[in-house]
């Protein structure tokens, strides 16, 4: 052994070993830091909308620029146009044809559709943009589920799939814009394609969708028909970290946004879940006040933000 | 080795991380799960590397103390709809105080953490890991610490109002009766017992929608009028005190705006006294009544309806003090009270009998003018019609509907001294007020003439010229009232009453003595009309008929009703003859044929004929009959008279009840005297055919002896002896035949 011990050989082994448990000690510690490094993406405070809302939940931009407001505790959608400026508001408490129980989520499709997520009536409801109701379909429970949690609806360019996030049976179903069911994927639990309380939806320009994956403390990516392609962001309060996901969007450059409701913060990632920064204002982290829904508006480089308990929602030029 | 090296570093780097990361994938599970709600145990803290968010030292790991696990903003953070939707429930609307310290009064138990400031915090009665973390039977998961079966978890720290009997609070934990299913749609959790009442009946911890964290807002007691429905009809009266008094506090400082038209006079916890009251009660005997007095007393907000004057008698039970009442057998529908001011079949009477403060159907009309204190009126709040009312008591009284004492049918025009007419009075308020009358049967008329006796006042204040009743008045010559039948020896079951109208054994005969004005016929109930019948001796709301016996007379001159069926009852012996009110035998009663109570044309024994011839009143009296036209014209005597100028000491004699009663009479006047002459009532009593038989006749014309004959004496002790000696017995038994008297004396 001692021989063994006193030749080159041995000596290069020594070195090897060092060498090694100084890799893993680095792997270990330094290099998973080197993502939580802070970066800032810079925009600029522009103007708040506060529409009388009481605690407002998604947001989502008409063809026509018009901002749509999910105002689910007063039962009804507020629109304002894109200064801010009040407009309409329609629906009411209740559940006959255009009347909401608490909904919560909103996506506007391309030719004007708007699809409402209305939750306490577990079902989708869909308006023309002045807000007069065209039809309505159920989000149905399956055998053993609870009663369906339609937190958010996202209208993809794709088949015109309608993507549902079913919160308190942990899936997403997808339903034809008719209102027929046609595949759904997800269940309780936090490895990949599995949710614990999935919320808000997102669709980017490749009809890839985006799931706030709440008590996962992630965003998950899938292809359009719900297969696994990654988590976006992870467990923790560090940088590049999440503690409440509740809003995600999607820019032109396919960087991820997503908000944080209890720290407050909306981070930025890329579409395969690196981390690239806070969004800060004079490169300080911008802080909100319950972060929820959020919607890029990428005609005009904003980014707008639905706080919560804040009743109001900010708008904020992206910076270059 | 040195080619292979690189790739091993990359190998051994790319596995370092992949087991770095899976160890701790497999250790973030239960980590992550109990920092889902505890942040500030994350590691990410205890690096060098700088946090979103700040490190909030402290209380961390303090056991059950309040950290930023149980702050508000972590509770929000899954209670936003994302994972479950509390936002109306705990943010939009009214919830269970935070941030404050209990009341020194409460003793919180020591499972119940308060935070590090004593405050109430989220964590005080919530905690994931409590008793109450599991979902109860409807699946719900509250997080209670402990479970709150039947608010049970409320009452340990809300003690005072849970021991609600203590603390004069709502009753809990009890069921009166089924709570409406109104009450749950509004928000209400039903206890174990669905019926019975728990703290969350009326309380919501989190989205309660009144003040006092109230399933509804409760400033128009909406929750309290959905249980207790039959209260509701308050709303809008004069009891409403939001706009009748809106500046009226109750004993906790609230105006009738924010204690609502309930919380006015009640209160669900800690009030002043029973019946959950809301004022502090007048000094006194407890009775239902104090509650009412609370207000309807000088110096207090509705003193301009306060209990003056005369009013009906409370806190006695009305089967006591009616006896046809209690003779009926029946219950009443009016509630009756004990001391305490529940219902009790066997209680009193109180204001609450007659009143429904709450408002009833049957005075809504009257009631509902809330801002026009002034227009409240004696029948407010009455629980059922006036008459209707009174009539459950005063049952016997009912009859006077469509009598002559119907004032709404026989004087609509006139009005009581509120200046009502009878419609607005009602059939008894014409002639009663229950409050501010006068004397003791609350007189609503006018008294014209005041006099010693309020029965004859109140009588005469109808019955007299001027009066409605003018043509019924009672003048000169009419049967003497205001004296004591007792005093003069005589027994009665008629109602004698003293000075202030009250009855009395020993009191005065009054026109109440005889007649009954709430009911026209003694026999006979009568409830059709028949104010437009003329009376006669048998109703005349007559206590009991005076014809065609002597049933009324007789009552108190039970001597004198012996005559009935004798030869001098007309009705035996001339029943075709009247007297001077035109009246046959059968028509004004025996004792009519020769008295008339009323307004005769003679003042000496209301004379009811026309006298007869003579010297002597009282033999004129006897000769209206013993005449030649007379009704007893067989029955005339030869001579009839003692020489009037032969006065007679009958001092020892002159007494009622002797068997030589021999009584003197002013030969004019007719008065009882003890020197005087002798007229025919002195041997005679008209009244007994056999004074010693003390009994009514057989009804047939009987010839009599010496032994009878209406005579008064049996005794041969006469006082014909003391100047005729020995032929005094021949003179007194030939009286009336000078030739049989000498013949016999002669014999002698």
């Amino acid at each position: 052994m001692e021989d063994f011990l006193s030749n080159k050989g041995c000596c290069l082994i020594r070195t090897n070993l060092t060498l090694i448990c100084l890799i893993v000690i680095l792997s270990v510690t330094v290099i998973p830091n080197i993502c939580f490094a802070q970066d800032c993406i810079n925009v600029e405070f522009l103007f708040d909308i506060q529409p009388n809302a009481d605690q407002p939940s998604d947001i989502s931009i008409g063809p026509n620029g018009d901002v749509y407001l999910v105002d689910g505790v007063n039962h009804r959608i507020s629109v304002v146009d894109s200064r801010g400026r009040w407009k309409f508001a329609f629906g009411r408490k209740g559940a006959g044809n255009g009347e909401f129980e608490h909904p919560l989520g909103i996506d506007i499709s391309d030719d004007g559709k708007v699809f409402i997520a209305d939750s306490g009536n577990h079902r989708i409801q869909v308006f023309d943009l002045r807000g007069k109701f065209l039809y309505l379909f159920a989000v149905k429970s399956g055998p053993g589920e609870k009663p369906s949690d339609p937190v958010d609806v996202a209208v993809s360019r794709l088949k015109g799939y309608l993507y549902v996030s079913d919160n308190d049976n942990h899936k997403i179903k997808v339903y034809r814009q008719n209102g027929t069911f046609d595949f759904e994927w997800g269940r309780f639990g936090e490895g990949p394609g599995e949710f614990r309380y999935p919320g808000i939806l997102t669709i980017n320009e490749s009809n890839e969708v985006f799931v706030v994956d709440v008590l996962n403390t992630r965003v998950q990516k899938f292809d359009p028909f719900g297969k696994f392609i990654a988590n976006i962001g992870s467990w923790g309060v560090l940088p590049g970290r999440l503690f409440r996901p509740k809003g995600v969007a999607v820019d032109k450059n396919n960087r991820v946004f997503i908000s944080d409701s209890y720290m407050g913060f909306i981070q930025i990632f890329s579409d395969l879940g690196l981390f690239l920064g806070v969004v800060c204002e004079n490169s300080k982290n911008r802080k909100f006040t319950t972060p929820v829904g959020i919607v890029i508006d990428n005609k005009n480089d904003r980014l707008q933000v639905v706080e919560m308990r804040s009743n109001k929602v900010s708008v904020l030029k992206l910076l270059p | 080795m040195v080619k292979t090296t690189p790739w091993l570093y990359i190998f051994l780097i790319l596995a370092s991380l992949f087991i770095t990361s899976a160890a701790l994938a497999a250790e973030m599970s239960s980590k992550r799960d109990c920092a889902i709600c505890h942040v500030m145990w994350l590691d990410d803290f205890r690096t060098d590397k700088k946090p979103l968010i700040e490190w909030q030292p402290g209380n961390v790991l303090m056991k059950d103390t309040q950290g930023v696990v149980s702050s508000e903003e972590i509770c929000y953070s899954c209670h936003d709809g994302y994972v479950n939707d509390s936002r109306s429930i705990v943010w939009k609307y009214s919830g269970h105080k935070t941030s404050v310290k209990p009341s020194s009064r409460m003793s919180i138990p020591s499972t119940l953490p308060l935070s590090n400031k004593g405050e109430i915090y989220c964590g005080t009665c919530h905690s994931a890991h409590g008793a109450g973390a599991a979902p109860d039977d409807s699946g719900i998961t509250s997080f209670f610490r402990e479970k709150n079966i039947d608010s049970k978890l409320c009452a340990m720290c809300h003690a005072n109002e849970a021991d609600f009997k203590r603390s004069n609070s709502h009753p809990l934990q009890t069921a009166a009766f089924d709570l409406p299913d109104t009450l749950f749609k509004l928000g209400s959790k039903p206890g174990t017992n669905k019926n019975n009442v728990i703290c969350q009946t009326c309380h919501k911890a989190h989205g309660a929608r009144g003040n006092k964290i109230t399933v509804v807002d409760n400033k128009n007691s909406k929750l309290c009028v959905t249980c207790h429905n039959g209260q509701k009809s308050l709303i809008a009266t004069k009891h409403d005190l939001r706009k009748s008094f809106p500046d009226e506090k109750n004993i906790k400082q609230q105006r009738p705006v924010e204690s609502g038209p309930c919380g006015v006079c009640h209160l669900p916890h800690n009030s002043a006294n029973k019946r959950l009251w809301a004022k502090q009660l007048p000094p006194g005997k407890a009775s239902r009544s104090r509650f009412c007095l609370s207000c309807h007393r000088k110096g207090k907000v509705a003193e301009k309806v306060t209990i003056t004057g005369t009013s009906h008698p409370l806190n006695v039970n009305p089967f006591e003090k009616i006896q046809s009442l209690a003779a009926s057998g029946k219950k009443l529908t009016l509630p009756l009270f004990n001391l305490q001011g529940a219902p009790d079949k066997n209680g009193n009477m109180t204001c609450a009998t007659c009143h429904d403060p709450h408002g009833s159907k049957a005075d809504s009309a009257t009631a509902r003018s809330a801002t026009n204190i002034n227009s409240d009126t004696p029948m407010s709040f009455l629980r059922k019609r006036q008459q209707d009312i009174c009539g459950e008591c005063h049952r016997d009284k009912n009859l006077v509907a469509n009598s002559k004492h119907d004032m709404t049918k026989m004087a609509p025009e006139t009005k009581n001294i509120l200046n009502r007419t009878p419609s607005e009075s009602g059939l008894c308020g014409s002639c009663h007020l229950v409050h501010k009358g006068q004397g003791a049967f609350l007189w609503a008329r006018e008294i014209k003439t005041p006099d010693e006796n309020i029965v004859q006042d109140i009588c005469i204040s109808c019955h007299n010229e001027k009066g409605m009743a003018g043509k019924k008045v009672i003048k000169d010559y009419s049967h003497p009232v205001n004296v004591s039948p007792f005093k003069k020896g005589m027994t009665t079951t008629l109602p004698l009453f003293d000075k202030n109208g009250k009855k009395s054994k020993k009191g005065d005969m009054t026109c109440l003595t005889c007649h009954e004005p709430h009911r026209w016929d003694p026999v006979k109930n009568i409830d059709s009309d028949h104010y437009d019948t003329e009376g006669n001796s048998q109703n005349s709301f007559l206590r009991l008929q005076a014809s065609p016996g002597s049933k009324l007379c007789g009552n108190c001159h039970a001597e004198k009703a012996y005559i009935e069926k004798t030869d001098h009852d007309l009705r035996v012996t001339d029943s075709a003859s009247k007297n001077i009110k035109d009246q046959t035998p059968a028509e004004s009663g025996v004792c009519g044929v020769c008295h008339l109570v009323h307004n005769s044309e003679n003042w000496a024994r209301l004379w009811a004929r026309n006298f007869g011839t003579g010297e002597n009143l009282m033999g004129m009296m006897c000769n209206s009959c013993h005449s030649g036209k007379g009704p007893a014209k067989d029955k005339i005597p030869q001579i009839s008279s003692h020489p009037q100028d032969k006065l007679i000491n009958s001092a020892d004699r002159n007494v009622p009840g002797r068997i030589d009663f021999f009584p003197m009479f002013h030969k004019s006047y007719g008065e009882p005297e003890t020197l005087g002459t002798v007229s025919c009532p002195s041997c005679h009593d008209a009244h007994i055919w056999d004074a010693g038989v003390n009994a009514k006749g057989k009804g047939a014309n009987i010839e009599g002896d010496a032994t009878n004959s209406f005579l008064r004496s049996r005794s041969s002790i006469l006082p014909c002896k003391d100047c005729h000696g020995p032929d005094g017995l021949y003179r007194y038994k030939y009286f009336h035949n000078a030739n049989e008297r000498k013949a016999n004396m002669r014999k002698k």
